[in-house]
């Protein structure tokens, strides 16, 4: 599986036996056939989905030989077909002990992708990927048919980054099946997939995916560094990945993006990014990226440039009201009362009349409520979901209110922060603003708006500093690149877009050209 | 690594101190305020008696949001407190009131007409010194005391202090008789060159009080707030009213007409008498001093235009000089309306109009001399008027009914 093209395959044995070895003799395959079989069972502790099939052939029948496979997880139908091949084979051959081995590589098996291999650890280890094995008597090696196969997700809809227009594939938690739905979109012989395999016991496989030319050859180097330093047990999500590759680790920002859309992903990787997948998540990282991608959608693009700014106008206003309401209401309702227009005070000192809690206490005790019941809906089985939701609406709603225990705008403030904090098209994104949130309340009723204003400085410092595999958490504002400015919180239509984000993608010269120039539409000129 | 870890405790602790000291330093919560609508200031003989309008928000916002369920409540109150200066005064409150004195939402502060004649420095130090009360709060004088104003309900309006600052602000705007004076523009007069301001007369028209709720549920309430005279003020103190007519002549010559009504007699062809309505749009007005042979004279330039907005005459206003004749009348009654009040600035002694600033500004060598005794150079100083008036509308009839009326007979 991890071995799709011959370049690649010499370089992935090395690893593999190199991940093995640790010290340990390799076990080579002996003329004898009982005594490999015994030693593969062995090897991979006799488990009963180890399906062993002795057969004769008949051109050779005092040579025996064994088909190994895993059940579950090879291709029944590939078996099917191989096991055909090999039973009805009627081909006429030379009797010689090398031929049996030749004969079965060359005329019988009737699958796309073979290999042989010498060792016990090599064969077995394959045999777990999905491999089928056929070891012949008195011949020292084995061969290794590619049946990877069985039960997986089909390509659905993406569930977590939905868009009105646009593709509606999503990535599974097959990797080949990942790669392939890239390939169909980029159709470029410069897109480059690198396999890795990550974790002791898991042996994940991992792609890293460019285009060779698009993105920096300094990024790609980082990137697999970085995977390559990696040393663990098990990888079993992207996220794993994520923090072990990430630039800074203690940061409220993901440094890091992941989606679960094929067309993000390739969107990314043509401006430069590059993009991890990981075998059994559908979602895969874009990295380095900017502060300002986590507010961009797919979508921003397949519709008008118009309401796509507009729409970024409102995430990001979104952003900020989800890290900043609650501590401005806290801070302007116990420090600067004289920033409200008369009225309003009025109506909230009112509504304060007879709540025992001071208005920072009234806040925690309303976040911390939706954290709850956020996490509740997230967590708990399906079927009761509807209970949660008529439970949540007393506990946050007018019924808290008439209880006595909080002020209706603070349940109005709660819920606009709430519903702001959905608007961000990147979950981990909003999550920092949750996180962050928290911290400015406490300011905000610590110190008043000094407070947050503090904290907004000490923040915007940390932002600064943050790299994203080495590029500026926020480019292109600072450092300031001016022409990549028209694809950050606007959106220039298509054919003002000409260059690829500088900084981000190769600085090779003919390569920074999306379009040509003058493709603006223009009728007067072509009708003269 | 272990850097990290450890700033990052650091974050912790100090963010969770925060959540510990909250309390401290200037918090206050909402429900901790008592929200000062309107101030009265006013002087016994000996002590200053400062009297507060507090707002009850839950009267307010049970009025505005559930109608009729339990008994009404009055969504202010008023009480007193005494000093020997207004700061004593103000913190005695503390002893009588469970909520701390809230002033950023003041809207007006009324002085009594005596403690207007005693002189209110002290009450412009404390708006200056202190950071609570704004310099933005509206002004006012009243004849009786203080607190009487404070203590009347408004029609339409539930906080009366809003009330009376939304009456002083709208007839600024619409009628220009009386202006309304903010702390800080009362503090600039009486500082300038000539050392005196002006301040706009509220009082209360009608015997009884309106100060229970039970007056509201009749069609016509017993007492009204009405704004009146304008207060003319000299070295921080009171010296005298002028009229409403003389009012409107100070607010031209100190350009601050912004829109107002102009009525001047007409007589038509059949020696009807009537009245002409004009409403001035647009005015400016442009005070110069002029030093001719060692005399100082004023000149103001007029430069009106308005509509037509009633007519009684009979008059074919097709006719040009028909219209040139009423834009004449209405500049000559604006120039009367100056000059009384020039005449009247002068008889009192105080030059409210700002003719000081600009004989300081043009002359500023023979100033010196003059600011000696500024109030007996303006005394002898005369006021020439050029007033021009424009017509821009007719209104939508272009011949008034009665002209059209009169016709009809004749044919």
């Amino acid at each position: 599986m991890f071995n799709n093209n011959k370049n690649k395959q010499t370089a992935g044995d090395d690893k593999q036996t190199g991940t093995d070895r640790n010290g340990q003799v390799e076990q080579l395959l002996v003329p004898d056939l009982e005594q490999n079989m015994e030693r593969l069972q062995r090897f991979l502790g006799d488990g009963a989905d180890i399906v062993c099939r002795m057969l004769t052939h008949r051109s050779f029948p005092n040579q025996r030989y064994t088909l190994f496979y895993m059940d579950g997880i090879v291709d029944g139908a590939s078996i099917g077909t191989m096991l055909l091949g090999l039973l009805e084979d009627a081909n006429k051959v030379t009797e010689d002990t090398e031929g049996l081995y030749t004969h079965l590589i060359d005329r019988s098996i009737a699958v796309g992708k073979i290999r042989s291999a010498t060792a016990i650890e090599e064969v077995g280890y394959a045999m777990l990927e999905g491999s089928s094995v056929i070891l012949v008597e008195g011949s020292l090696k084995a061969i290794l048919i590619d049946t990877t196969g069985g039960e997986s997700r089909s390509v659905e809809e993406p569930t977590s980054q939905t868009v009105v227009r646009g593709p509606k594939e999503g990535f599974t938690e097959n990797l080949r099946t990942n790669t392939a739905l890239v390939r169909r979109i980029i159709k470029s012989p410069k897109l480059r997939f690198d396999y890795k395999v990550i974790g002791r016991e898991t042996r994940t496989n991992i792609a890293v995916v460019y285009l060779q030319g698009i993105a920096q050859d300094d990024v790609v180097q980082e990137v697999h560094r970085r995977i390559d330093q990696i040393e663990i047990d098990a990888i079993l999500e992207s996220g794993y990945i994520e923090e072990f590759i990430q630039d800074k680790a203690f940061t409220p920002f993901p440094l890091i993006q992941n989606t679960e859309r094929p067309d993000a992903a390739c969107a990314g990787i043509l401006e430069g990014q590059v993009v991890i997948m990981v075998s059994g998540t559908p979602f895969v990282l874009i990295a380095p990226v900017t502060f300002v991608k986590f507010f961009q959608s797919s979508e921003d693009y397949y519709q008008r440039y118009d309401i796509s700014t507009f729409l970024r106008f409102i995430r990001v206003a979104s952003f900020f009201i989800s890290m900043l309401l609650p501590s401005l209401y806290i801070a302007i309702t116990t420090f600067h009362q004289e920033m409200l227009p008369t009225p309003l005070l009025i109506s909230l000192a009112a509504q304060r009349e007879g709540v025992p809690f001071p208005a920072l206490v009234e806040a925690f005790l309303m976040e911390i409520t939706f954290e709850i019941l956020r996490e509740a809906g997230v967590r708990m089985p399906r079927i009761i979901g509807p209970a949660i939701s008529i439970v949540g609406a007393l506990v946050l709603g007018q019924a808290a209110v008439q209880a006595g225990l909080v002020s209706a705008a603070m349940v109005i403030v709660v819920s606009f922060t709430a519903i702001a904090s959905f608007v961000i098209p990147a979950v981990n994104m909003g999550s920092a603003a949750r996180l962050i949130r928290f911290a400015l309340m406490i300011l905000g009723g610590s110190f008043g708006l000094f407070g947050i204003m503090s904290g907004l400085m000490v923040l915007l410092a940390h932002m600064s500093g943050l790299r994203s595999f080495g590029k500026p958490y926020l480019l292109p504002f600072s450092p300031l690149i001016v022409s990549n400015l028209k694809d950050t919180f606007i959106r220039v239509p298509w054919w003002a877009m000409r260059k690829r984000p500088i900084g981000m993608s190769s600085n090779r010269v003919p390569n920074q050209h999306r379009i040509g120039g003058g493709k603006r539409p223009d009728p007067d000129q072509e009708g003269a | 690594m272990k850097s990290t870890i450890r700033s990052a405790m650091m974050a912790v602790v100090l963010l969770s101190l925060c959540i510990m000291t909250t309390g401290c330093w200037n918090r206050i919560e909402l429900n901790e305020l008592a929200i000062t609508s309107a101030t009265g200031v006013d002087w016994d003989g000996h002590n200053w008696v400062m009297s507060y309008q507090v707002l009850i928000p839950s009267a307010i916002s049970a009025g505005i949001g559930t109608s009729g369920s339990g008994t009404p409540q009055s969504p202010v109150i008023v009480y007193s407190t005494k000093g020997k200066s207004i700061r004593e005064a103000m913190m005695h409150s503390f002893s009588e009131s469970p909520r701390k004195l809230f002033y950023a939402h003041n809207r007006v502060v009324i002085i009594s007409e005596e403690v207007a004649r005693r002189g209110f420095n002290e009450l412009l130090d404390v708006y200056f010194r202190n950071s609570g009360p704004r310099e933005t709060v509206s002004m006012l004088v009243t004849p009786g005391t203080a607190r009487r104003v404070l203590e009347q309900f408004m029609q339409l309006q539930i906080i009366p202090g809003e009330g009376m600052k939304d009456i002083i602000l709208s007839e600024a705007r619409n009628s220009s008789i009386l202006p309304n004076i903010p702390v800080y523009q009362m503090g600039m007069n009486l500082t300038g060159d000539a050392k005196s301001g002006v301040l706009p007369e509220i009082y209360i028209s009608g015997k009884e009080d309106t100060s229970t709720l039970d007056s509201f549920t009749h069609t016509t309430i017993p007492s009204k707030l009405k704004l009146g005279r304008l207060a003319i003020m000299h070295n921080d103190r009171m010296i005298g009213w002028m009229n409403r007519r003389q009012s409107l002549g100070v607010s031209f010559l100190r350009g601050e007409v912004k829109q107002t009504t102009i009525v001047t007699p007409c007589t038509d062809e059949q020696g009807h008498r009537g009245f002409d309505t004009f409403v001035i749009q647009h005015s400016s007005t442009r005070l110069k001093p002029k030093l001719t042979g060692g005399k100082l004279s004023y000149t103001a330039k007029v430069d009106a235009s308005g509509v037509l907005t009633e007519s009684d005459c009979a008059q074919n206003l097709y006719k040009p000089d028909i219209t040139k004749k009423m834009e004449s009348k209405v500049a000559q009654q604006i120039q009367q309306i100056l000059k009384g009040a020039w005449k009247q600035g002068q008889q009192m002694g105080a030059d409210v109009f700002g003719a000081a600033e600009k004989a300081h500004r043009k002359y500023p060598k023979a100033w010196k001399q003059w600011s000696k005794d500024w109030n007996s150079v303006f005394a002898e100083t005369p006021l020439e008027v050029q007033a021009q008036f424009r017509i821009t509308r007719m209104g939508l009839s272009n011949k008034s009914f009665q002209y059209l009326t009169e016709k009809d007979k004749k044919g």
